[in-house]
Parts: C-alpha cells; structure tokens; sequence
C-alpha cells in the first residue's frame, strides 16, 4: 500500500526535511486489492467520522485480539478486482477474471472468519462462490467438464496421438522414398545432392525447390493426415464453443450480485487500508488524533521521527498544550523553539490528512488549515525581502479555525519595529478563532495581555560552563523541553540574557573571539 | 538429479536468427524425451503474426497437453476451455495479467511474459513452491541484460544467423566474443560479493582489497568513479562493473594498462562498433559465467558459402548446430 500527499498540500521543503515521506513507509504494506492512494485533506467531519471508525476498530480489535499479522497474510493473497468488479455488471468476464474472482472469495471467507466483531453487512461472497464452484473445477482454473466435453476431450487426446503417429509414419516413408530426415524445423534445407534431389522430385510425398544453390524440401501432407488435423480443430473448436457458453452462464448467474459485490469490494478495500493504519499505529506507538469541540491543542510525547531516530536516547519528546488566540514562545538560540514549530506542524498536518500521528496523545480542534511561515532571507522571484513575505504571510485571510505557526515573529526586521508589530499582531489574534503560535527572541512581547507564554527549558548556566565545549557536547545539554511561564517569572525568563554568549563558546569560533566573550562574560 | 527450476533462456544474433526456432525444436525434443513439468515462456512478446520481412507467418509454438505456459491473457482470449489456469501473476506486483496455465490439448500460443528482471524473478521463485523440479524454456533477448542473471538463467541456447555481410559478421563476432571470457577466481569472487548488490553498478578497488569507490550510477555517468580513476593511475587496481562497458568507458579505461575489469555478465561486453571484432583484452574476466548449452546457426549465406560454416571467434567446447539443414536426429540438448 504505497501512500502518497496530495501535491502542492505540504511545502516541498518540508516534505522532505521533516519526514512526511518516510513516515509514510510505515504503511507501505503488501496489499494488492489497496496498492495506492493519494491521500487529501480531510475537513472536520470527515474527520470525525474517520477517526471515530478507526478508534472503534481499535477497541473491536483489542477486545477480541484481532490477529492482525494472519489477516496480513491473507491480504497478500487477496487480488485486486478493480477491473473486474464493473466486468460483472457488464458480463464480461474472461476466465483469469474468474479465477481472480474465485480466489478473492475464498481468501474472502478466511479473512471474514479473523474479524470477530467486524462483519461488513451484505456480504454476497458465500452465494457467488457457490455458483463459481458449480462450474469450475476445485482449483477454480478449469470448467468442470459436461460428459459430452469429456468425450470430446478424449477424442481429441485420440486424434492428437493419431496425428503424431502418422506423422512419424509418414516422416518414416519420406525418408524410405528418398532418404531425407523431415525433423522440425520445416522446410529442411539441404546442400543439393544429385542422387537426393533425384529421389525427392520424383517422391509425391514431398515437394522440392532450388533456393540460394540449397535444397528446400517441405512436405506433401496426404489427405489422410489432413482430415485427422482438420477433425482434431473441428472437435477443439467445439470443447471451445461449449466452454464459452458455459463461460456466459456462469456470469448471467453472478451479474445480479453485481451491485451488492461492488459495495462489499469497496467496504473490504476501505477495510483493509483502516486495518493497514490501526496495526502501523499499534506497532509504531502511534496514537489516533482526539478531535475537541474546543479550539485548543494538546499533544504528549509528540515526536518528530527523524530527528527522534539521529538523537535516539537523547532525544525529548514534545509536551505541550495550545490555546485558541495567540500563543507565544520564548527561548535562546537553539533551545529548539524552531523544531517545537515543527514538530507541531508535522503532528497537525498528519492528523489533517487522516493519520495516526507519532505521539502518546495527540488532542486537536481540527483545523481548517495549517500555515507555518519560517525564517527566510525572501524570495527573488517574487521581489519580497524576509520582511515583505513575512507581512505577505499575514495578508492571508485564514479560514476560521485555523492553526497558524510562525518562527521568530517579525525578526526580519529592526528589532525596535520588530517588537512593535509583534505585540499589535499578537493583540489582533486576541480572541480569534485561531490558534496562533509563534516563537520569539523579543523579551518586551513577554509583558503583552492575553498571552499563552512558553518558554524552552532554561539551560542550567553551572552545567553549560562546564565540560568540553564543542556542538556535541551542547546539543546534548541543551534540555529540549518547553515549560509555560508564569507571571511572576517573566523577569527571571528575561535575565538569562548571556546564554547566547556561552553558547558561542561551543562553536570552533577564532581563538581571539572566544577570548573575548570569555572577558565579557567574566564582566 | 538436480532439482528445482532449470532455466533455459533463447538469445539471439538477429531478429531472424532462428531464435523461437530453436526454442521450438529444444522443446520438441524435451516432450518428446518425457521431460516432467515443462513451462514455455518468454522475455516481452514472441513471435509476431508475421515475418517482417518475408511476409509469413512466423512460426509460432504448440504447447503439447499437459504442458505448461507463461503468457499474457490476451494471447488465450480465444481459447477459453482448452487450458487450466494455475495461477495468475497479476497487478500490482506484474504489468499485466501473466497466466501459468496448464494445456487441455495441444494449444498454438504466442506467449509474451514479464520484460523486467523483478517480474521474472517472482514468477521463478512462485514456481518454485509449486514445482520440486520444472525446466523453464524462456524465449529470450540479448537487449536485456538481466537476461543473462544467474538468479534468471541457468543457461544459454544462442541461435545466430551468418551471412555474407561483413557488418553482420562482425557484429555477430561482437556478441560471440564474450563467450571466451575467463571468469574470475573463488576468492575474486568471494570478495566482491561481499561489497556489492543488486544495486551497485561499479566496484574500484586495489590489490589490497581497499574499496576506492562504490557506485550505483550508470558507470559512464559517474563523475566521481571517472574522478577516481584518473587519479589513481600508477596502483594495480580492479574495476567491477554492473552495468555495460560503454564506449565511452572503454574509451577511457583502454590506456589504463594496471586496471582490471570485471564484468557481471557477459551482456556488458562493449559491443561490436568498440572492439571491432578484435581479440579480447586480458585485463577483462567475468564476474557470472556464461553457460551456453549450444548454438544453432541460420546460415544464410550466399551459394559461396556451400555447407561450410566458420563462426568467428566461438569457443571450442560449445556444440554448434544447424538445425535447418543438418540431420538434427544426433544433436543432444
């Protein structure tokens, strides 16, 4: 089942940057009956009612210890009839179609008997293959055959062993008559030889002609040998003509399940890429999305899997909860505010296309969009500095509700301008319908009303003086955790102002520069 | 006795080389021997309606009740009742429907199986769990190279036509010429299974057995390989190639008088317009032997010719065989 984003839904950089398509593999199971789909956007109700589907079979699959890895198995064997379920309705059924057919149904039956709990309604499968097994042998490759077939079939086995040993015969009396061995390939050529060519003119058994300075000799088949070849294609002609209209019979009989096979085709396929999402949830610690009729967003252990996979033990899982109206979120350089953003961008776009997601919890009021905007130097093609695509991302006029993530709000700009159009921004989200979260630098936005405030676990300043200072070693200090700030604690957020100076110290920065943060910090 | 599927592939020089010819005869001659489980398929389709050039039917095969086939369902449309269907390869995992089916009487096909190496190789092991011993005749093409993986073919049957035209000649000496390669060491091959796989299409490596450069680029198209190589010019080194031995490549390796290079089968051997028909260079062995059980020539030469056959550069120890004009009754296959 291989998976694909509708194109142009996620911004190509972060299909590729963050994982979307990888995550996808954890899908990619052998289903021939689903072996694609192009997965959309879903809109709140869909939602809904998808989610509620497979949060149900996840309870029906627990309860009665589903074996998903059988049902897998038996998956693999159960052939795609997309082309088939329309031929039924339209009669035009070709023996392979029948054989695939027969085979879905069998497998069909095995499946039904793993799916306690989960029997999809209308199920003609049990009738048709009892019509397909009046007509076609155990194996479902052949027509069982009438009495009149079996004798023809007989005579025909007859006729081709007659044939073959009259032909022998006659190879037999061509070679008595002239001396030449009529093996396959025909004509035989030979270099010419008087005494040869003599014989063969003379022979009625063969003809001979002179091409290229060879003898080319083909045969004279005697009327005997021809009426046994044209008797054989008569009786053939015949097991043929009985076979096909035992062929029509059988899909007069199967056509008037046409719409109630079309129907249970459909739910079995649809079935199966639920089964496909729900057993990659259960083996990849996945968790379905909770939808809230409130606009907030809550998520537990959320994990963006590739950056989860290159820091293994080291790395922190997202806990968080956003509120509708702005959110904000305060932090140093390379805490990880950037990789917060994301991870919720990841998170929510996932569940927006109808996934499990990578989390313990995962609860969202579904948003009608997503949009992130992340720190760029602007674009040329469209003449826009970071700043102009920036305020150009605000022009938008986003469906209500929306999720809107913005990195480092208006850090494109001067950092006194900057503040300023942060706060009359973030004020203008107060009481919208929206979910706004976004990062900042900015400690004066820290003092605006009605924020949600966040900040990035504060680095513990004794551990970051001390050890080796190199990338690795902050990276691995670095507590990746975000924390909500208190009223009482704006200031003390604030006052962590030379973090950044000690995080430079881990870069391998010229000596003369390291030495003189080093003075500055030392005051 | 050997068991499970013997593979025979069917390559030919030409396009009237004789190729379905001789895949016909072979088969006429296991069916008639009482060969058990006999399965007749072929790389993309077999034989058109009609010679191109003759304008006649061009030969197609009879598959003898109780035979098997491999080949699309269009080609049975009709012939509804008079085979059994034993399976069908079907998509996704094949283009198009392939039907292994069973003859009810003696049954004309033209059989058309799937025309890439993955297609071919799912049918090859769906068979072996249904087969302990099956021999499966493959009509083959030279053009595709896969054709010539051990995990395809076990061996060879090459139909070539000889004419007077020296273009000809000298083509078919280009293709025959591989089949005098020497394959390389136990050890050499022991080594360089360990470093590649289905995906590697060059291997540079020094006598040491240090690893300079693994690549998955057509070998041509590797900058970094070409990089390498030219910088690399005094050290003995080897070059395993997966992929063909372009002129281009040829071109550039032809002055390197320390390099080695190995090829994964006799199908990368740099074609007729680069050798020329020349002697083999020493420095190229091949990584997969090439087993041909026995070539059938098409002499189509002028009456100069007479009878006399001379293939250019053939080895001594493969039988060769005119099936059109000799007394084929003593040819052992």
């Amino acid at each position: 089942m291989k998976l694909e984003f509708r194109e142009s839904i996620i911004p190509e950089q972060q299909l590729s940057e963050l994982g979307f398509l990888e995550y996808l593999d954890l899908f990619d199971f052998n289903l021939p009956i689903f072996p694609r789909s192009i997965l959309s956007p879903m809109n709140s109700k869909e939602a809904d009612i998808h989610f509620n589907e497979l949060s149900n079979l996840v309870k029906i699959t627990s309860d009665h210890k589903t074996n998903f890895k059988q049902l897998f198995k038996y998956a693999e064997e159960l052939p795609n009839l997309d082309c088939i379920a329309d031929n039924i309705s339209k009669k035009k059924l070709d023996p392979h179609q029948l054989f695939n057919l027969g085979k879905f149904l069998e497998i069909d039956k095995k499946i039904t008997g793993l799916e306690h709990g989960l029997i999809i309604k209308n199920n003609p499968c049990p009738a048709m293959i009892r019509i397909l097994k009046t007509y076609l042998t155990p194996g479902l490759g052949s027509f069982i055959r009438s009495q009149k077939e079996k004798t023809l079939q007989n005579e025909i086995g007859k006729l081709e062993k007659k044939l073959s040993m009259e032909l022998v015969e006659y190879e037999k009396d061509i070679h008595d008559d002239t001396g030449i061995r009529m093996i396959y390939p025909w004509p035989k050529e030979m270099p010419t030889n008087e005494k040869t060519l003599v014989l063969a003119r003379k022979s009625k058994l063969v003809d001979v002609k002179i091409l290229r300075g060879l003898m080319n000799i083909e045969y004279i088949l005697p009327d005997h040998i021809r009426k046994i070849r044209d008797d054989m294609e008569k009786l053939v002609g015949e097991l043929n003509t009985s076979s096909r209209e035992k062929l029509n019979r059988i899909t007069n009989d199967l056509n008037k399940f046409h719409d109630k096979f079309k129907n249970y085709y459909n739910s079995r396929k649809q079935r199966f890429f639920q089964y496909a999402l729900v057993f990659a949830m259960k083996t990849n610690k996945l968790c379905l999305p909770e939808l809230s009729e409130s606009i907030e967003l809550n998520v537990t252990g959320g994990r963006l899997p590739i950056l989860a996979r290159n820091r293994e033990k080291e790395y922190v899982p997202l806990k968080l909860s956003l509120k509708s109206g702005p959110n904000v979120l305060f932090g140093a350089n390379m805490a990880g505010k950037t990789t917060v953003l994301k991870t919720i961008f990841f998170l929510t776009t996932l569940a927006r296309f109808g996934l499990p997601v990578p989390a313990k919890k995962f609860k969202l009021h579904f948003p009608k969009e997503i949009n992130l905007h992340l720190k760029s130097s602007g674009t040329l093609s469209d003449n826009l500095s970071g700043f102009g695509e920036e305020l150009d991302f605000f022009c938008h006029n986003w469906k209500t509700p929306s999720l809107i993530l913005v990195d480092e709000l208006f850090q494109s700009t001067n950092p006194i301008a900057g503040q300023e159009l942060s706060k009359i921004f973030l004020e203008h989200f107060r009481g919208k319908k929206h979910i706004l979260f976004c990062t900042t630098q900015y400690p004066e936005i820290l003092f605006s009303e009605g924020l949600q405030l966040y900040s990035m676990k504060d680095l513990d300043m004794e551990n970051l003086k001390k050890g080796k200072k190199s990338i690795t070693d902050l990276l691995k200090k670095m507590p990746y955790e975000v924390e909500r700030i208190k009223e009482h604690d704006i200031v003390k957020t604030i006052k962590e102002s030379k973090k950044p100076l000690y995080i430079a110290l881990h870069f391998p920065l010229s000596e003369s520069i390291k030495n003189k943060i080093e003075k500055r910090l030392k005051g | 006795m050997r068991t499970g599927i013997s593979t025979f592939s069917f390559v030919g020089s030409d396009k009237n080389a004789g190729k379905t010819t001789a895949l016909n005869f072979v088969y006429k001659k296991m069916h008639a021997e009482g060969v058990q489980n006999l399965i007749v398929s072929s790389i993309g389709i077999n034989g058109e309606s009609y010679d191109s050039l003759e304008v006649h039917p061009k030969p197609e095969i009879t598959i003898n009740a109780g035979d098997f086939f491999i080949t699309e369902v269009h080609h049975l449309k009709g012939s509804t009742g008079l085979y059994e269907i034993k399976h069908l390869y079907s998509p996704p995992h094949f283009r198009k429907n392939f039907v292994l089916g069973k003859t009810l009487v003696n049954l004309p096909l033209i059989l058309e199986g799937p025309n890439d190496k993955a297609g071919l190789q799912m049918i090859k092991n769906n068979l072996k769990t249904r087969f302990k011993n099956a021999t499966l005749l493959i009509d083959g093409s030279i053009d595709r190279q896969f054709v010539a993986h051990p995990g395809i073919s076990d061996e060879f049957y090459f139909s070539v036509l000889l004419t007077d035209r020296k273009q000809q000649r000298k083509k078919l000496a280009a293709l025959l010429q591989p089949l005098n390669l020497k394959v390389i060491s136990k050890n050499e091959f022991k080594f360089i299974s360990r470093h590649i796989d289905e995906n590697t299409k060059s291997l540079l490596f020094d006598k040491d057995g240090k690893i300079i450069h693994k690549g998955t680029e057509i070998p041509f198209c590797d900058s970094k390989l070409l990089d390498k190589l030219g910088h690399e010019k005094k050290s003995k080194l080897t070059l395993y190639l997966g992929g063909a031995l372009s002129r281009t490549l040829y071109g550039n390796l032809s002055h390197m008088s320390n390099l080695n290079i190995i090829l994964n089968n006799f199908t990368l051997y740099p074609g007729m317009d680069i050798m020329n028909g020349e002697t083999i260079p020493n420095n190229i062995k091949l990584f997969h032997p090439v087993k041909v059980r026995a070539i059938f020539i098409q002499n189509a030469a002028g009456p100069t010719s007479g009878g006399t056959i001379h293939i250019p550069a053939l080895p001594d120890n493969i039988p060769v065989y005119n099936i059109f004009r000799e007394d084929t009754i003593e040819i052992g296959i």
